[in-house]
């Protein structure tokens, strides 16, 4: 029997022991997978092998295949680098701030919304990478390295370099901090697996260990990089974006050129992340029957967290107008008049109607305690986040200062095929993850049980 | 399995609050007790078990502090002394550089900190802890009891263990 | 917004202070009535001539200087006639083909609606058409000596029996231009009256738009966050008279050549990606006022034409030069914006942030790539490779180009005297 706090919300339903934290988490590793996961696991490496034969071409051939131009030097591109980097911010949220914040509903969601920053990152920084046009060069050049021909170091005023150190780390430490999470409940599908017998499996989850015992010291001393790294993670989580948000705040294009931008993109980062990360869960619970684990009141309280930062994107939105206006800057004046009815006022208005007025819906007990809703609003954020970045990098470049240069943009099937890369790779080592790790961190989960569990009647 | 015999008795404790009240009890009555493992952190089990605070975050701060100093080494060096240029009329070294010195200064005190929590608690990918019950990262905590480091006869700590509430006491030798 | 209406203001008085009656009664008195279709005028364009140089990929790239159009044969026809006749060519290029006939022999050629032009008249260039000329002019447009009447004289300007038929057949024209007017943005064309001029040549400066500062009122490029760099040596610029420059585009030829600029044929100008260093903005006027954003983009059906000669200002604070992650593109110690080839990895920031947009990127590898070697045999034939300019490097794949004020001329120019004092010396 369980005992019940009165004050607390429940977050774990169906009246879990401990010992069913363990069965029903790393089930879904010990057993074969199904024909679900098959079928979508092969659907997302179809996409990625699309991808990696578009990615051959543009190397092959040059980033002319791509639709950009003299104008228009990036379009999807690196709207897709920031969309990812984004998205991936609400895993590192998750897990870093909150625990600061010591939100217990964090621990049934931080695995699976960290595992989603890592690929996301991943994503993400394949862009920076294929957009170069000499890539081969430019992986190791924008690093501080002596060369042969004298010590050419690199540009420390580039806000370029200064993503390549932001996205190296903040990858880094995400990875380090995932990782850490995860040995304790490899220990667990190790001692499992050497109690079914199951040598192969004991031996490769030992190693993914570390060789963990559990023990009391060695849980204090977890406990305490823990913390610190979830100190660390902060302010990297909010550093990260705010220098995404340089690459455009520091240049002089008239749209770009905004002191508004490093809050504007941290909030519109964990906007977009909250948004996959639900999009992600409601159907990895469903999936892998985990409705105990990940209740409606975690989706309500996620939901909460898109209402506030969609609300501070949509008066971000409001006050770049303003400030256009009130700031006399002629080209500044035009940039955002024509983002709202130039010719790519449709990818204006997606954004406004996705991202500002969708997310209100929220205020709405009934809409955001409803999976159906929520999974729909998630992914019409994302849409809409996704046009946010296209709306700010090419609607700001294609009509800039000089009326002789202004152009339009159209994409090729290789602009869309990176897209399709990225995806095919997401999904591809989310359905990975989701098979061979514990979706679920099973010792946080554990902790909490006797107090936030349901009563088991 | 090793050479020189190890005793131990291992007690089994079902839950994390009769757990704490149990480590108390056995050190009350003068057992040593070698580690207790759990599938979960157990707050207050440290205290309880008279653990000193870990020194991690130390370790942390000195591996930021480094990074701090690599970066802006790095920079001035660089930028102001090895290969000056004049890029976009800006001075050679100026405060908007400064990003990094946070960024370095992260990943290093992480990577440093993580690295040095690895070598203390002898965690690697290699090894093979000592199972003293393979329960203990399921839903049981486990307290072992090193009989060699205590005066008590076996009998009399199997009882001390029952007493305090451990559900089961069993041998285990290495 | 009033320094504007000004200049406006000024221009209107341009147009209508020409000898308008002179030039009517020259024209009435040459002018047969008997008139009932268009009148076609064929002109020898800009770049090709009479067609002798039409397999000149140099010649075939360059804009043309008012309509902007490379590649590309068309029949230049007014806003109201193309309107009647249900002629569609909007801001990027795209048009139908159309049958003009004249003297009995029809030409299918593109449509370009050109502000200016007057209602009932049609421009059409010769030189094109050619059909054993070599690999690159061949085929291209049509073929307009056959409408030369032969009946009285050899007459270029054909006054009856003109007729224009438009057909469904879409075609894109390629242009290096497709914005028509600046906007009214009085900083990128700044233009007065000799007369006004005269009576206060501080005018532009005067009323060029001020930054609040602690001190009241300040230019804008007295305010800078860093001290800035001083230059103790040469420190090059370049004077462009723009009085002068009457757009021919002579100097974007002499660019190409001198610094082996790439040819990058149709398809990719109509992708926007044509590599000219330099090239000459062709901007009309609108009726419209600048505040009305939407109408101001459309030319007058008269428009005042405007040129300007782009290329890269080497600023001294370049904008570019701060975001290059690799320094690939930085100042030199005589003011040159100096990009180096071999160190730039293509992230295109530099591009992007260039607010005169004259960086160029290499978006293929145009000196050694199949698809190029029709527009640009100078760079994928053996034969070709031979009109290079052997001082200037042959840029690779993914990298970005711009004009570097011919740094081996200034070199040159800089070592030959040298060489020559040297030699003097010995000699004595």
């Amino acid at each position: 029997m369980q005992p019940t706090s009165a004050v607390r919300e429940i977050l774990i339903t169906g009246g879990k022991t401990v010992r069913d934290v363990s069965e029903d988490i790393s089930r879904q590793v010990e057993g074969k997978p199904t024909k679900l996961w098959w079928t979508a696991f092969s659907i997302s490496l179809v996409l990625l092998m699309f991808g990696v034969y578009c990615l051959a071409t543009v190397l092959w051939e040059g980033i002319g295949v791509w639709g950009l131009n003299k104008t228009v030097g990036w379009a999807w591109d690196i709207t897709n680098f920031v969309w990812w980097v984004g998205i991936g911010h609400a895993g590192t949220l998750i897990s870093a701030i909150l625990l600061l914040f010591r939100q217990k509903w964090r621990m049934s969601i931080n695995r699976a919304a960290e595992a989603m920053t890592i690929f996301a990152v991943i994503c993400a920084a394949t862009f920076p990478l294929v957009h170069m046009g000499r890539l081969w060069l430019g992986m190791y050049w924008v690093l501080p390295l002596p060369n042969t021909w004298g010590s050419l170091w690199a540009n420390f005023n580039s806000p370029l370099l200064w993503d390549v150190f932001a996205i190296t780390t903040y990858f880094t430490v995400s990875l380090v901090f995932w990782y850490i999470g995860l040995i304790p409940d490899f220990a667990v599908i190790r001692d499992r697996a050497t109690r079914m017998g199951n040598k192969t499996r004991a031996t490769i989850y030992n190693a993914l260990s570390f060789g963990w015992d559990g023990a009391a010291k060695t849980w204090m001393r977890y406990e305490s990089v823990a913390l610190i790294l979830a100190g660390l993670s902060t302010p990297l989580v909010l550093s990260v974006h705010t220098i995404v948000s340089f690459d455009f705040a520091t240049s002089i294009v008239p749209g770009w050129h905004t002191t508004i931008f490093p809050p504007y993109f941290v909030a519109g980062a964990i906007f977009s992340g909250f948004a996959m990360v639900l999009t992600l869960l409601i159907v990895t619970r469903k999936v892998f029957k985990l409705e105990d684990y990940i209740t409606i009141y975690h989706i309500e309280l996620m939901n909460i967290v898109i209402i506030i930062t969609g609300s501070i994107v949509g008066i971000a939105y409001i006050t770049e107008f303003f400030v256009a206006w009130y700031g006399m800057v002629p080209a500044e004046y035009y940039a955002f008049y024509n983002r709202a009815t130039g010719p790519y006022w449709w990818a204006y208005w997606s954004m406004m109607t996705c991202n500002v007025i969708s997310p209100q819906l929220f205020w709405f007990k009934k809409l955001r305690t409803n999976i159906v809703t929520t999974f729909i609003l998630s992914i019409v954020v994302n849409i809409g986040m996704w046009f946010e970045r296209f709306v700010i990098i090419v609607t700001s470049v294609h009509r800039d200062y000089l009326p002789s240069s202004w152009s339009m943009f159209y994409p090729t099937m290789y602009d869309v095929g990176e897209y399709i890369l990225t995806f095919g790779f997401f999904f591809t080592a989310f359905f990975l993850f989701a098979k061979f790790f514990p979706v679920i961190n099973m010792a946080e989960v554990k902790s909490i049980i006797k107090s936030t569990s349901e009563k088991k009647h | 399995m090793s050479s020189t015999s190890e005793k131990f008795l291992v007690g089994i404790f079902d839950d994390e609050d009769i757990l704490l009240h149990g480590v108390d009890g056995v050190r009350d009555k003068g057992v040593k007790i070698h580690e207790v493992y759990s599938p979960f952190p157990v707050h207050g089990l440290d205290e309880a078990l008279g653990y000193k605070r870990t020194r991690l975050p130390i370790a942390a701060f000195i591996f930021g502090l480094t990074g701090t100093a690599l970066a802006l080494t790095m920079q001035i060096w660089m930028l102001g002394y090895d290969w000056p240029m004049i890029i976009g009329g800006k001075t050679l070294l100026h405060c908007l550089h400064s990003f990094r010195y946070f960024e370095l200064t992260v990943l290093l005190s992480a990577l440093g900190m993580v690295a040095t929590f690895f070598i203390v608690s002898d965690m690697k990918p290699y090894k093979t802890p000592r199972s003293y019950d393979i329960r203990s990262t399921d839903d049981k905590h486990v307290m072992a009891i090193d009989l060699a480091s205590n005066k008590l006869s076996k009998e009399d700590i199997s009882r001390i263990l029952k007493e305090s509430g451990a559900s089961e006491v069993n041998e285990k030798n290495f | 917004m009033m320094a504007f209406t000004n200049c406006l203001e000024k221009r209107k008085r341009i147009l209508f202070s020409a000898n308008v009656d002179g030039a009517l009664s020259a024209i009435s008195s040459s002018y047969k009535a008997t008139n009932t279709g268009f009148e076609l005028v064929l002109y020898e364009s800009c770049g090709l001539g009479n067609g002798s140089q039409a397999n000149n990929p140099l010649l075939q790239e360059l804009p043309d200087p008012i309509t902007k159009a490379t590649w590309d044969h068309y029949v230049t026809i007014a806003l109201k006639d193309a309107t009647e006749l249900g002629i569609e060519n909007d801001a990027e290029g795209r048009t139908q083909l159309v049958n003009l006939t004249a003297n009995g022999k029809t030409i299918s050629v593109a449509a370009l609606v050109q502000p200016g032009q007057a209602p009932g008249t049609l421009g059409v260039a010769l030189g094109y058409g050619r059909t054993k000329v070599g690999k690159v002019g061949e085929n291209i447009g049509a073929n307009a000596y056959p409408l030369v009447s032969a009946t009285e004289t050899m007459s270029y300007r054909i006054f009856s029996g003109v007729t224009l038929e438009k057909t469904d057949a879409a075609f894109q024209l390629a242009q290096t231009q497709i914005h028509q007017t600046y906007m009214g943005r009085e900083n990128v064309i700044q233009e007065s009256l000799l007369a006004d001029y005269n009576k206060n040549p501080e005018y532009w400066k005067e009323s060029a738009a001020k930054v609040s500062s602690w001190d009241g009122k300040v230019d804008p490029s007295s305010l800078s966050m860093w001290k800035g760099h001083e230059y103790n040596n040469h420190h090059w610029g370049m004077a462009i008279d723009l009085n002068t420059c009457t757009g021919c585009g002579s100097c974007v030829v002499a660019c190409n050549v001198e610094n082996n600029v790439a040819i990058v044929g149709k398809q990719e100008v109509i992708n926007r990606r044509e590599m000219h260093w330099l090239r000459i903005d062709r901007y009309y006027t609108s009726d419209a006022a600048p505040e009305n954003y939407k109408e101001a983009e459309i030319a007058s059906e008269n428009p005042e034409v405007v040129f300007q000669p782009m290329l890269c200002q080497h600023c001294n604070n370049a904008p570019c030069e701060t975001v290059c992650p690799v320094a690939a593109t930085t100042h030199s110690t005589e003011g040159l914006n100096q990009m180096v080839y071999n160190r730039c990895i293509g992230t295109r920031y530099c591009a992007n942030n260039c607010p005169y947009k004259v960086r160029r990127f290499n978006w293929f590898k145009y000196h050694d790539n199949q698809q190029f070697t029709q527009s640009n045999p100078s760079m994928n034939t053996d034969l070709g490779r031979m009109v290079l300019n052997p001082d200037v490097t042959v840029r690779s794949r993914g990298v970005m180009e711009k004009c570097s004020f011919c740094v081996q001329r200034i070199q040159s120019g800089k070592l030959t005297p040298r060489r020559t004092a040297d030699h003097y010396k010995m000699a004595k």
